[in-house]
């Protein structure tokens, strides 16, 4: 039976483990749909529940890493695991939205040209593989600028943030692509931001953000373990000492393999998203883990030097052209039994493809949701997330933890996401994108 | 909830309070104030103290919340009494205020319970507003009149209160 959160809330019944015995006797469906909304089951509580969004967690990573078609859309006469473009990486890289000047996107279909540094470089083939959107990684600093993470070759991890067809639409057809633009949308006093809701009842995929982290390949590291591909990797210029260290554009050609990915999924059940955060089985050990059990080899861990201190930054200046001291990271939240059991599963369903190297995390979502998905609670407007704190090794590296307002909480930081209009609540609320400060100003007068 | 002693506590609280015992306890709840909020207090006012406080309220838990709090705040134990008003402070402001001299524990002490348990007070969302140094609500919000008493904790404001 499906039923709604609100009322779930309401209902307080207790815990059977009749779920979790047919999880056990199903095996997980591979399947290229991506779910609308969570399905949830009675009876419920706080475990089942997170139960039933981990499960939309692994069915939605699994849609989103099907083989995509030319268009982008899943080739569902190809099994998940078959080589080349997948589903979300056809989708739109934030430097293709947000332009210089708040000049429009090109059309969803139409290929966005990649940095000036990056034109006529590397490899034309590479790129054609990489699709309508080149693989151009430019972001390396995470956030609040907590520093970069460095592989155990030396390089710098690379962040790419792209966004589904709706949401793209949302924003192009309402003009926040540019300061200008928010401006004219939020000058009308009923509009605000609200991307759109995945539904169970419309049968509509909702605003999804992918943000994903890339390993350059390279010393020992092997590719058929990865889910690999061949990207621009773009390093921004600085000639201002006071900023950072002073280095050259540059733009190349790299294999790169992935080590993290949040899936970012705005749904009717959960306006403040449901934050799915996958990262690949061999990228770090537990703070927990006996060091006598550290065996590796790990990706972001040194198990040979054990006592140096761990997940701190690199030191200051960072510069990403040049190789660096390798990061030493652990998680400090562990994940639970119960994640343990579920990636058991789903790993075991994707054996043979390189996507049973992959893990997910854990799964943060509202415990009490809006009633209306498009305005946000006016008492509780970060509902309640579960659980309270949830960090990507390599995503949210150096602010793991648990205090608030402090430590890593998908739903609580990215609360605090503006618009370019900070003139009231309405006009600032971003809807849990930072994506929106990036629009420029055309440079028109107001 | 399957503990008779936590639901009766959180009751307790609710007709101590004012406050529904689903907002104090939520049926989905990941933050689990009110198992601490119940550790704390059998903590601080003794087992024997507080087994004689749960012993009284299921004494006199059909009754109306007046009467249970009128039952409790006037009991004729002291540490009954002075506990109570302790458990009102603990979820108002998510600190112990030690009733009493219990163990180490001496009358007078006052400990913030943890991180989570200031944050989710209930003094605050009273006063329409938010911890110092935590707020959830967007920018600019102090420009705005915060939401009613009612949407924060159910509870019509009295006339000529602020809404």
């Amino acid at each position: 039976m499906k039923i709604t959160l609100k009322r779930l809330a309401c209902l307080g019944a207790s815990f059977t483990s009749a779920l979790a015995m047919a999880d056990a006797a199903t095996p997980p469906v591979l399947s290229p749909a991506i779910p609308f909304d969570v399905t949830a089951n009675s009876p419920t509580t706080l475990d089942s529940l997170q139960h039933d969004f981990d499960m939309l967690s692994w069915q939605t990573f699994v849609a989103l890493n099907w083989p995509a078609n030319a268009d982008g859309s899943a080739n569902t006469s190809a099994k998940i695991g078959a080589p080349g473009q997948t589903v979300w990486e056809s989708w739109k890289e934030s430097y293709a939205i947000f332009l210089p000047r708040g000049q429009k996107p090109l059309a969803w279909v139409q290929h966005t040209p990649p940095p000036a540094a990056c034109q006529g470089k590397g490899n034309l083939p590479v790129l054609q593989q990489m699709g309508k959107v080149a693989g151009v990684l430019d972001e390396f600093i995470q956030p609040f600028k907590t520093g970069p993470l460095v592989d155990q070759n030396g390089t710098y991890t690379r962040n790419a943030i792209m966004v589904n067809q709706p949401m793209f639409d949302d924003i192009v057809n309402k003009g926040l692509y540019s300061k200008e633009g928010q401006q004219a949308f939020l000058s009308k006093a009923d509009n605000r931001i609200a991307f759109s809701c995945g539904s169970q009842e419309h049968k509509e995929v909702g605003a999804i953000m992918v943000k994903s982290a890339w390993k350059v390949l390279g010393g020992n590291d092997n590719p058929q373990e990865f889910h690999a591909v061949d990207a621009l990797v773009y390093t921004p210029g600085n000639t201002d000492p006071n900023t950072g260290a002073v280095i050259p554009e540059s733009c190349s050609a790299q294999k790169v393999g992935l080590v993290g990915l949040h899936i970012v999924h705005k749904t009717k059940e959960a306006p403040q998203w449901v934050w799915s955060s996958f990262e690949h089985v061999r990228n770090v050990p537990e703070e927990t883990t006996p060091m006598n059990e550290r065996k590796g080899p790990y990706l972001f861990y040194d198990a040979q030097a054990s006592n140096r201190p761990v997940n701190e930054p690199p030191e200051q200046p960072w510069d990403p052209s040049k190789k660096a001291t390798p990061s030493q990271i652990v998680r400090e939240i562990p994940l639970t039994a119960a994640t343990h059991q579920l990636n058991a599963q789903w790993q075991g369903a994707l054996q043979g493809t390189v996507w049973a190297n992959y893990q997910l995390i854990s799964t943060q979502w509202p415990t009490a949701p809006a009633d209306d998905c498009k305005v946000p609670s006016p008492t509780n407007p970060l509902g309640t997330p579960a659980p309270n704190f949830l960090a990507n090794a390599t995503l949210e590296t150096y602010n793991q933890g648990i205090t608030p307002q402090a430590s890593s909480s998908c739903m609580e930081c990215h609360n605090n996401a503006t618009t370019r209009v900070t003139q009231s609540p309405r006009t600032s609320f971003a809807d849990f994108t930072f994506l929106l400060e990036r629009a420029q100003s055309t440079g028109a007068k107001e | 909830m399957s503990d008779p002693n936590l639901q009766n506590f959180i009751n307790l609280s609710a007709a101590l309070t004012g406050l529904a015992a689903d907002l104090l306890a939520p049926a989905l709840d990941p933050i689990k104030l009110p198992p601490l909020f119940l550790a704390t207090a059998q903590q601080g006012m003794g087992t024997a103290a507080f087994s004689n406080l749960l012993t009284l309220y299921a004494s006199v838990k059909d009754q109306t919340p007046a009467q249970i709090a009128s039952a409790v705040l006037g009991s004729s134990d002291a540490q009954i009494a002075q506990g109570a008003r302790s458990i009102m402070k603990l979820w108002l402001l998510g600190s112990w205020y030690q009733p009493y001299d219990q163990g180490n524990a001496h009358k007078g002490n006052v400990r913030v319970v943890s991180d989570q348990a200031y944050k989710e007070s209930w003094a605050w969302k009273i006063a329409q507003s938010h911890p110092m140094g935590y707020s959830q609500y967007h920018f600019g919000y102090w420009n705005e009149q915060p939401p009613t008493l009612k949407q924060f904790t159910g509870v019509d404001a009295k006339e000529g209160q602020q809404p």
